[in-house]
């Protein structure tokens, strides 16, 4: 009976609330598993935005070749690697090599794509901050848009130099409030630099996590953005002030590290020379983390004697691996002549694993080998290169391997991801910027607008390192190569010395997502490509085929098709050309 | 498109989200991540039902002595504010999913005519037909103003291939048309510029006549709606036998064969272009085909683009099935004890008739944005069974 009753209050307390009580609020029923407003305001929350808006620098879930890193278009592009593997393998990228890019490519709209993901997470970050919670302090606000500010720079960074004309969208613009209507047609250096600018005023020195960009980063990058539009005087101003002052996120004073090599271990991550990286990390429950942009760039089928064994991707170029000779004081050749009959290195293309094979005798930069993987070179810790066993098709991608971003046999599955397919995931952070790149764009500067003395220095800092590094051994500990490297004495001229940092840049930092950019923003892509397409399709006549740049053209890619067809042809001007 | 979809309750939010693969290392610790956050899907608090108007003629005739049943309707269905999640445009950030929006209206008309006649042809010999007409016009009348079109559907290549667009039906194809192949260089110097245009491989129409071959050059190849499904149903029965049998046909739709980019094209999965069609590809010594040249390349005149070399004629006719049975007479099952004996057999999916190269011409898809494309579903399997049933 008692039962009864109690169910009966109920019900008529029901019918009261039902009748009488019921407003709007009462559907208001809080979304679960979903984060709320006042979570995402909060000082956590908007870390956790923030935190969004760098997991995507490698564009995860995109394509291997819209993130940050650029191998596709800085260095496929640039003429320091092919596409690798065979001519089948992810097809979709071997009009990179050949500057055949058409404005449908699904990779094109994947960088843009990718790049704009970032820029919304930036701007979902800004407009929540906003309204940010009471345990945000000031100094909290300052340092996350100033975070938020510099990846956004970044990320047009990127759009600026892929694609040059893009829709400029800041945190006012959303969906629903026109974002879809901002057209391409003004140029957005400006806007990069005022995110910098703001990024070094608001940005602290020293960070609570080495992760994140400081003070620092966001000088050296906005003197790279100076740099890029040929404003020397600025560039050289802030460069200068880097090199004197610039520490990174945890307090190191900038410097070069004792082995060039270790720029490029996840054991050696964050050294006094990152100034800004992409953060990996292995088995953290997705691998999303752990480089998945580069998890195609590994020997091939190399079994378990070597890493990863797939998928033969970005093979450095035989006219990469030529610029490594030098001359009797151990320079580069300046003059082209790498290339000659006489001087271009000796490889295995077209000899098989199990037939005799004697490497090149003659005088290489020691770096060559922490740059190249080839026939007869001890390939880090795993074992001497074998050729043609763990290249997949030599006809296609040429005799060698890449080396750089390849984790040591030592960290197989501690700092690798073994949660998934390959091994190839890895914890190997990628220097966005690091400390050779800011001392040769320094030097760049020097050689315009200052002192080709000083230039000279900031070159044989790089070489000087080189040359201290430790180089490649043999089991019996003896150099793998005949290792010669020299310091310039001087530069002749203006001209000299530019020819000289330039080629630096290209032997420090190849495979590192540069060189296309630079050779654009030098003006010589055209002259240079054309050159390096001459020689190399020689040597692999299918991989080239039709290969040709185009000046006025191939600079930029084009706008994708499919943002066009989305946004309509009078938001979105197609670039020159396509 | 339509109220049929799930629309869930929470369209009407903005919401984040997270987990393990939006964070990131921020501490450098290479083995450990912080959370974080982005916009996974983008609210629409503006949505509202979808709504119809149904308009229907029809006329149910029954003549001489039912023997003649004749049933005809006439009927459109005019719908509007058809809720769709238009894609989004990069710009917005492409990991947000989008609301589901009042986009689109759309009009379907048709005429639907079912006639039966049965009687008997002599003795004991008896029939049934049943025929079954539908014609179907579909059409797109408007789309939201901030977009003239939407794409969806097709894989692998680089657009998708169906534009969805006010005028043309619910997903129509869209792409370049192939007027045939180049056959010299000389053919090739003459055409409009086209971007990888050699011997052998896809001509593309130059639709607006300017001389060169571009994305304003595309064109609406065709939509997958049949103008005509129809069915004859007919049972026969002889004393003790009855034979019954249905034969259904789709007539005048098109199919986009996705599946010719992995069978057609060497390039597309090296080794995996197995179709017999290739054994036909086009050489300076063969000229007369259609299939293009096989080679390595792949670029804008080979295997990238949506054009109408995937696009065929999907009619066909199909025998659905087909039993012939034998029920014995009672007089003989008494002698046995039994109440009942049956012997039948039967087929299924007997026939096809078709032009459609794929594996089976019945193609579905999402029926809302897109359909019709064939990017190798599994075929129907004819089948044979043999019955045997008995009482006691």
């Amino acid at each position: 009976m008692k039962t009864f009753i109690t169910k009966g209050t109920v019900a008529t307390a029901m019918l009261v609330m039902v009748t009488f009580a019921c407003q709007d609020k009462f559907l208001d029923v809080p979304a679960t598993g979903q984060l709320s407003g006042t979570q995402l305001t909060s000082k956590a929350g908007l870390d956790g935005l923030l935190i969004g808006a760098y997991a995507q620098l490698n564009a995860r879930g995109f394509s291997q070749s819209a993130s940050s890193f650029n191998w596709v278009r800085g260095s496929i592009s640039g003429g320091e690697a092919n596409k690798g593997s065979n001519s089948g393998d992810f097809n979709a990228l071997t009009p990179y090599q050949t500057y055949q890019i058409l404005a449908t490519s699904g990779e094109v709209n994947a960088k843009w794509s990718a790049m704009y993901e970032g820029i919304a997470r930036c701007n979902s970050t800004l407009r929540l901050l906003a309204s940010a919670g009471s345990d945000v302090t000031a100094a909290d606000k300052a340092r996350i848009s100033g975070e938020a500010r510099f990846l956004r720079a970044h990320y047009y960074f990127e759009l600026k130099r892929n694609f040059n004309m893009v829709p400029y969208v800041d945190e006012t613009k959303d969906y629903g409030t026109g974002i879809e209507a901002v057209p391409n047609n003004a140029d957005i250096w400006p806007n990069i630099e005022a995110d910098f600018k703001y990024a070094v005023t608001n940005l602290p020195e020293s960070q609570g996590a080495v992760g994140r960009a400081n003070k620092w980063a966001a000088n050296a990058y906005l003197a790279k953005t100076y740099l890029y539009q040929k404003k020397y005087a600025e560039a050289k101003a802030l460069f200068d002030q880097v090199i004197a002052s610039g520490v990174t996120s945890d307090g190191k004073k900038y410097a070069l590290v004792a082995n060039f090599q270790d720029n490029f271990n996840a054991a050696k991550d964050n050294s006094s020379e990152s100034v800004f990286a992409i953060q990996a990390a292995a088995n953290t429950g997705s691998s999303d983390n752990a480089n998945p942009d580069l998890v195609l760039n590994f020997p091939y089928n190399t079994g378990s004697n070597g890493p990863a064994g797939c998928c033969g991707f970005f093979a450095p170029s035989f006219e990469l691996a030529n610029s490594f000779r030098v001359d009797a004081n151990g320079l580069p050749l300046l003059d082209g002549s790498y290339n000659s009959a006489a001087n271009q290195l000796k490889t295995d293309q077209g000899i098989a694993s199990s037939a005799a094979f004697t490497p090149d005798a003659g005088p290489v930069d020691p770096r060559l080998d922490w740059s190249v993987g080839r026939r007869g070179i001890p390939y880090l810790d795993w074992q001497v290169h074998p050729g043609l066993d763990w290249i997949r098709d030599q006809t296609f991608a040429g005799p060698y391997s890449p080396i750089k971003f390849v984790f040591y046999k030592s960290q197989d599955k501690s700092l690798t991801d073994g949660s998934s397919w390959t091994d190839g995931y890895s914890a190997i952070n990628y220097n966005i910027i690091r400390y050779a790149d800011v001392l040769l764009m320094a030097a760049e500067c020097e050689v315009e607008v200052g002192s080709l003395a000083t230039a000279l220095s900031y070159v044989n800092q790089i070489r000087s390192r080189a040359k201290g590094t430790t180089y490649v051994k043999t089991a019996a500990g003896a150099n793998a190569a005949n290792y010669q490297i020299g310091l310039y004495t001087a530069f002749a001229d203006k001209a000299a010395a530019r020819t000289a940092v330039q080629f630096e840049r290209k032997l420090e930092l190849s495979g590192e997502g540069h060189r296309f950019y630079d050779l654009v923003r030098w003006g010589t892509a055209s002259t240079v490509l054309n050159a390096f397409i001459a020689y190399e399709s020689k040597l692999l006549p299918v991989g080239y085929t039709g290969a040709k740049f185009t000046a006025g053209k191939d600079e930029y890619q084009p706008i994708p098709q499919q943002q066009i067809d989305s946004q309509g042809k009078t938001v979105l001007t197609q670039n020159p050309g396509y | 498109m339509g109220n049929s979809n799930y629309l869930s309750a929470t369209n009407q939010f903005n919401l984040y989200g997270g987990g393990a693969g939006q964070g990131y290392d921020i501490t450098g610790s290479n083995g450990s991540i912080a959370s974080g956050f982005y916009r996974s899907q983008i609210g629409n608090a503006a949505a509202k039902w979808e709504s119809s108007i149904t308009s229907n003629i029809g006329i149910d005739g029954s003549f001489f002595n039912n023997k003649l049943e004749v049933v005809v309707d006439l009927w459109q269905k005019d719908t509007k504010d058809l809720l769709y999640p238009l894609t989004l445009p990069g710009v917005v950030g492409v990991r947000s999913s989008a609301p589901y929006k009042n986009v689109a209206s759309m009009s379907n008309k048709g005429i639907d005519i079912l006639v039966t006649n049965r009687g008997t042809l002599s003795g004991d010999l008896t029939y049934e037909v049943t025929g079954i007409a539908s014609f179907l016009s579909n059409k797109i009348t408007a789309i939201d103003p901030s977009v003239p079109y939407f794409t969806a559907g097709g894989t692998r290549l680089s657009t998708n291939v169906v534009r969805n667009q006010p005028g043309y039906a619910l997903s129509s194809f869209y792409g370049y048309k192939v007027i045939g192949l180049f056959n010299s260089k000389e053919e090739v110097a003459a055409a409009p510029t086209q971007d990888g245009a050699a011997p052998g491989r896809f001509r593309y129409a130059d639709t607006n006549g300017d001389g060169k071959i571009n994305d304003d050059d595309r064109q609406f190849l065709g939509n997958p709606i049949p103008k005509f499904t129809g069915s004859i149903t007919l049972t026969l029965k002889y004393k003790g036998f009855d034979l019954n049998t249905n034969l259904y046909a789709s007539l005048g739709n098109k199919i986009f064969n996705n599946q010719r980019w992995f069978t057609d094209f060497y390039p597309s999965f090296t080794g995996a272009a197995v179709s017999g069609r290739v054994k036909d590809s086009w050489l300076p010594t063969h000229t007369n085909t259609t299939v293009p040249i096989f080679e390595s390349a792949s670029n804008f005149s080979t295997n990238t683009q949506a054009n109408s070399y995937y696009v065929e004629n999907g009619s066909y006719a199909r025998m659905q099935y087909l039993n012939l049975g034998y029920t014995f007479p009672a007089v003989v099952l008494n002698k046995v004890n039994l109440s009942r004996l049956r012997l039948s057999v039967s087929a299924t999916n007997l026939f096809t008739i078709t032009k459609y190269s794929g594996l089976d011409p019945g193609v579905g898809g999402s029926a809302d944005q897109n359909f019709g494309i064939d990017v190798g579903n599994y075929p129907v399997q004819r089948g044979y069974n043999v019955g045997l049933s008995f009482g006691f």
